[in-house]
């Protein structure tokens, strides 16, 4: 196998065009249709140039069709919620809770799910003000997260289809986000509630019943679970009612068994890439792997495949020692997801690697566990999640990632604004630096604007990567 | 509280079959643009920065919903030898083609986009995209090759090829095609959205069947080549299209823009395959009355709002440079009432 | 020197009491919530609740802020400075997870070294069994610091504890009621202090010492004869940020007449069941007066109380005093404008004082609506 390389929109383009048709047009969405011509997704990253995403022009990506697939399948979800709806099928938008609404409204054939949160990249992905302009006249403004672009999207009805149900996880998930879900449920859109828990893991002042996850996530008060599976069952029957539907148990059985094969699978991805020598895939094309965990980009039946492609391709990169950056690149765990790819690409053309992550989508990577009810398999799955906890307990899960990783230092992309960042980034600072002795570089992420990333984050992230190879010729290699 | 949308988000809607929040108004401001810059329009076919700055001063005054980046029909020609001559006050005209016989027809070069003014349209696009991509789509438009071959060899020498020598005609047509895909696969990742026209190949100058044999297929190939892409492709062709219609509809593209033919019946005809785009004419713009301008640009509203696929409120052709400002504020006015531009 | 006067004595000398409480060996619980948890599950299991307020000044600020970063709300921050400048006289925390920065907060409180007990609050209205389960929150929290205190938090001592707190309750009320009268026989400065010493004082020594102050007011001239009345709304009013109304209610030209906010007639509201579960009245109070009034999700209920208020109180103005990066209140301000049939006007500033720009605002503000009314506008 030759070594693979990361490879920018234009030679990406000239490999695209001299692909075999069948190779082209393998890849189909919402495959149950029956043959559609738009439903045919598989296209190179500068097919998005002239619609608007100006980023792509400055990223490099995978050259390998499999993880082109991967790109594609995320990049598509526009125009597949827009022929969903047009096909009849009922398009349900999910805010604020990642990896457990999903699997429930498997429960509801032919539903079609998606994220307005991760319109979170869009105006990154644009270099472009307009959602995030959108946003503040409806009263949500700089001093709330990018996440904000969501309720942009909401405003104008370009990015998505009028859902026939919007369901909002709110509580102890992060403010921005509440604010952002009330400003879509104002336009109308029948909405649907959900009030997430908190884990209380770290407070030095309780005492409860807990158990422990199966996977290693954070114990979990015994209390939690029997509330989010009744909320979770008064959810299903009121999703059933707005959607004209009875729940399928069957169904839902089926797509929780699936959303852990999925899982199952981006763990695999996520071991390769913690443990080859070289990495076997850029970062933006792992962390898009590792946010279909969420729900399948709307179509968990192609999702499963287009993961599944991946999951060979870094399996064969690691079996052969090959990888898209050499192998001395610095390893580092990234937290929280970046808006902006194009800090990956920065990382990775200094000579970094993410080999480790922690994106805040803990709920949506944790197995459902072996329960005979599949709503408690994703109830205690779901109470695995990122914001559901305190600090501290995030910070943990980043330590275990550095350990996992086997990484030289950590990056912190701040979201200036966000309800959680704040607090948590010093809390994983020091946590790092106290338990695991290492590095740790922090900043906030930019306003998107043409031209890429400021100067100021991309020198830093430069001098940091500079400084990791620095340090390991001092300490060594980990 | 609903936004409105920006023109690429109406133009991205179009094209998934969704109606978008109000009519597409997208006249062919083209040369016409120029003025509202204060250049020439002469000076804009060699500077790319120019036609961007005039696209967009153009687009800021008027607010409709496209860029067109545009200068003449013969750009690929001249990339591949023709010449041309160029004035201030206007476009380019063919001066000499670069065929004179058939054997010229195998030294063609297969021109880079570094070739002829190539890189005026791409900077122009360039431009476009980075100041203004992120809201208003970049349309390129490109010669389709049976135009490119006129521009290679004349246009009257290669109407007469077309029935005297078929054989050079089609290689002619081939040649040209060859030399439009790298502008085109240049144009995708400058940002922009190729466009072809073809207002040669109108059943105005050609005879259906030569439409048939000679235009359609290179137009085919080049749309399918876009669609391999899977961007979305503008036709756009001047002159007499009643004949050709279903060939029309053949090449595959996504939106057809028109000239002299009625709305109604270029929707009933096709209009189930291809969204439309149209149609008053430039003449009127700019020799009529207002009161002209604002009659016709209501009948084809009424006309293309019914279209199953949707429909863009444009021109038949490049608004003519000089048209009287009132005639062109009567065009956007009625764009207006019907819910175009604001 | 009046009851009120007695009062704010009372509630500004707390913390001297407090410490030699302490050091009896009483348990003193910081609440830098209101309500959540109620006073009365303190009071029941044998400890003092103290009402924690921001710092109001813009130095303790700054030290929370390396523990909350730079977009951390002024009253989180302002109630961390505090509890890590000035050293409160509690010996532990209890509070509501009422928005994901205050959650936040209160782990950050964790590394002052004082216990912190999170109740958790719920965040969006209508679930099923939220009440039980709410219910059970406060019980538990009832058992743990009955650990503390060696005192059970029995149903009785909790029936008594909310029979005296509803009584506080009617004081507040009836204080309220006299700055909707016309003219006002309250101001809106003289109804903050009560609530203030309210949160700051045992409920016997409120009720002793706030009884007769109702009556007082009413009986006095009014403070001004035909004020401009105007609707306060915005989070942080009681902490440490009267700034906006002492600027308004200077001179006498206007009157706070109602408000919608945190710490003002929500946190007030009105009687806690008292029959049945006693832990279940609670939660049903807590749920119909919500510790934060916006971060219930839909807000469709925030919304009414302001529409509702509004046209109650007759304000001729609406004067919403916000912090940067309070998410709740801050993104609801284009409904209120949308509900308000009144001028609006939206002050959002960092720090406890007002700067001379929101001085000259809100006087030009007053100046308007006084302007409005000479004009025939509506009252």
């Amino acid at each position: 196998m030759s070594s693979p390389v990361r490879i920018d929109a234009t030679e990406w383009q000239r490999r695209f065009l001299d692909l075999a048709p069948e190779t082209r047009r393998e890849p189909r969405y919402l495959r149950h249709l029956g043959e559609r011509e738009w439903a045919h997704y598989l296209k190179p990253p500068s097919s998005y140039l002239p619609y608007g995403f100006r980023r792509l022009r400055r990223m490099r990506f995978d050259g390998d069709v499999r993880a082109l697939r991967l790109f594609s399948f995320a990049m598509e979800e526009t125009e597949r919620l827009f022929r969903a709806k047009q096909e009849g099928l009922p398009v349900v938008a999910l805010m604020g809770d990642y990896g457990a609404v999903a699997p429930l409204l498997g429960a509801f054939p032919g539903v079609v799910t998606f994220y307005p949160d991760f319109c979170y990249f869009t105006p990154f992905l644009a270099e472009s003000d307009v959602l995030l302009d959108r946003a503040e006249r409806l009263g949500i403004g700089e001093d709330t997260c990018y996440v904000r672009a969501a309720a942009g999207a909401f405003a104008a009805r370009a990015n998505w289809p009028d859902p026939d149900l919007v369901v909002v996880s709110t509580g102890a998930s992060c403010d921005d986000l509440a604010a952002t879900a009330q400003a879509a449920h104002d336009l109308g859109h029948p909405t649907l509630f959900l009030d997430i828990p908190c884990r209380k893991d770290p407070a030095p002042w309780l005492r409860v019943t807990r158990f422990e996850p199966a996977d290693g996530r954070p114990p979990v008060e015994a209390g939690l679970v029997d509330r989010l599976v009744a909320q979770y069952r008064e959810f299903l029957a009121r999703a059933g009612e707005v959607l004209g539907q009875r729940s399928d148990e069957v169904a839902l059985a089926a797509s929780v068994s699936r959303a852990r094969r999925m899982r199952r699978t981006i763990r695999e991805i996520r071991g390769h890439l913690a443990s080859a020598p070289a990495a076997p895939l850029p970062a933006y094309e792992a962390m898009l792997a590792e946010f279909a965990a969420t729900h399948g980009f709307g179509d968990p039946d192609e999702c499963e495949a287009v993961l599944a492609g991946v999951r060979d391709l870094v399996a064969e990169r690691a079996a052969a020692g090959v990888g898209v950056l050499p192998p001395d690149a610095a390893r580092v765990v990234w937290a929280t997801p970046p808006p902006d790819p194009l800090l990956f690409t920065l990382l990775e053309d200094a000579g970094g690697r993410v080999a480790g992550s922690e994106y805040l989508i803990a709920s949506a990577l944790t197995l459902p566990p072996d329960e005979p009810d599949p709503v408690v398999a994703v109830a205690r799955a779901f109470l695995a999640g990122s914001l559901l906890g305190s600090s501290a307990a995030r910070a943990k899960s980043v330590v275990a990632e550095v350990r996992r990783a086997n990484a030289e230092g950590v990056v912190i992309s701040n979201l200036f604004g966000s309800s959680h960042c704040g607090a948590e980034t010093p809390v994983i600072r020091r946590a790092v630096e106290e338990e695991c002795g290492l590095p740790v570089l922090s900043f906030d992420v930019p306003r998107p604007a043409p031209g890429g990333v400021a100067s100021q984050v991309k020198n830093r992230v430069e001098a940091f990567v500079e400084a990791l190879t620095q340090r390991r010729r001092t300490c060594g290699r980990p | 509280m609903r936004e409105a949308m920006t023109p690429l988000e109406r133009f991205a809607l179009l094209f998934m079959d969704e109606r978008p929040d109000r009519l597409i108004t997208a006249p062919f401001v083209t040369t016409a643009a120029a003025a509202f810059a204060g250049v020439s329009p002469g000076a804009c076919c060699r500077d790319g920065a120019l036609l961007a700055r005039a696209q967009i001063a153009a687009q800021e005054a008027l607010r409709h919903d496209a860029f067109f980046v545009f200068s003449d029909v013969a750009i690929v020609a001249e990339a591949m030898g023709s010449v041309l001559r160029f004035a201030e006050d206007r476009v380019p005209l063919l001066d000499v083609p670069v065929v004179r016989e058939a054997r010229d027809v195998d030294g063609l070069p297969l021109p880079g986009p570094d070739r002829g003014r190539f890189p005026v349209y791409l900077e122009a696009v360039r431009i476009l995209h980075e100041t203004r991509g992120d809201r208003v789509p970049v349309f390129c438009l490109v010669p389709a090759p049976f135009t490119t071959a006129a521009g290679l060899r004349g246009a009257e020498d290669f109407l007469v090829d077309t029935i005297a020598d078929p054989p050079l005609a089609e290689a002619l047509v081939l040649a040209a095609e060859r030399a439009t895909v790298p502008l085109l696969d240049a144009i995708v990742l400058a940002g922009g959205l190729p466009a072809l026209v073809d207002p040669l190949a109108s059943a105005s100058v050609a005879a259906p069947k030569t439409y048939r044999a000679l235009a359609l297929p290179g137009t085919r190939r080049l749309v399918e080549r876009l669609h391999r892409l899977d961007l979305d492709v503008l036709l756009h062709v001047c002159g007499e299209i009643t004949p050709i219609l279903e060939d029309l509809a053949a090449t595959g593209a996504d939106l057809l823009s028109f000239d002299r033919a009625g709305v109604a019946e270029v929707r009933d005809a096709v209009g189930d395959r291809m969204r439309l785009a149209g149609n008053v004419s430039p003449v009127t713009i700019l020799s009529r009355r207002a009161e002209e301008v604002l009659e016709e640009t209501r009948r084809a509203i009424r006309e293309g709002m019914g279209a199953p696929r949707g429909f863009v409120l444009s021109t038949g052709c490049e608004v003519p440079p000089g048209s009287p400002p009132e005639n062109l504020a009567a065009f956007y006015r009625a764009a207006a009432a019907a819910g175009g531009v604001p | 020197m009046t009851a009120l006067a007695g009062l704010r004595a009372a509630a500004d000398g707390r913390e001297g009491a407090l410490r030699a409480g302490i050091a009896r060996g009483r348990e003193v619980v910081g609440l830098p919530v209101p309500l959540a948890p109620p006073p009365e599950i303190v009071e029941a299991a044998g400890a003092i609740p103290f009402r924690l307020l921001a710092a109001g000044d813009a130095d303790a600020e700054l030290r929370a802020l390396a523990a909350l970063g730079r977009d951390a709300c002024g009253t989180c921050r302002g109630l961390l400075g505090a509890a890590m400048v000035a050293h409160p006289p509690v010996t532990c925390l209890a509070a509501g997870t009422a928005c994901d920065r205050m959650r936040r907060m209160l782990e950050a409180f964790g590394s002052t070294g004082l216990p912190v007990f999170t109740v958790a609050v719920p965040r969006v209205r209508g679930i099923s069994g939220q009440r039980k389960a709410l219910a059970q929150e406060l019980r538990l929290f009832a058992g743990e610091l009955s650990v503390r205190t060696g005192v059970p938090a029995t149903p009785e001592r909790l029936a008594a504890a909310i029979r005296r707190g509803n009584a506080a309750r009617r004081i507040l009320r009836e204080a309220d009621g006299l700055r909707r009268l016309v003219p006002p026989r309250a101001t809106g400065t003289e109804y903050f202090d009560l609530v203030r010493a309210h949160g700051l004082l045992p409920v016997e020594d409120f009720l002793a010492l706030a009884a007769a102050v109702p009556g007082e007011l009413a009986a006095r001239e009014p403070p001004s004869p035909d004020p401009v009345r105007v609707l306060l709304t915005g989070p942080t009013l009681l902490d440490g940020r009267r700034d906006a109304l002492a600027i308004l209610e200077a001179g006498g030209r206007a009157v706070a007449v109602a408000d919608v906010t945190d710490s003002g007639t929500l946190a007030s509201g009105e009687d806690v069941p008292e029959d049945g579960d006693p832990f279940l009245g609670l939660a049903t109070h807590l749920l119909a007066h919500p510790v934060l009034a916006a971060p219930l999700r839909p807000s469709r209920a925030f919304r009414e109380r302001f529409a509702g208020t509004l046209r109650a109180s007759g304000a001729e103005g609406v004067l919403f005093r916000g912090v940067p990066f309070c998410r709740p209140f801050n993104s609801e301000v284009p409904a209120l404008r949308l509900l308000s049939t009144v001028p609006f006007l939206e002050i959002r500033e960092e720090g406890a004082a007002a700067s001379g720009q929101t001085r000259t605002r809100i006087e030009a503000f007053v100046e308007m609506l006084l302007a409005r009314r000479l004009s025939g506008g509506p009252p």
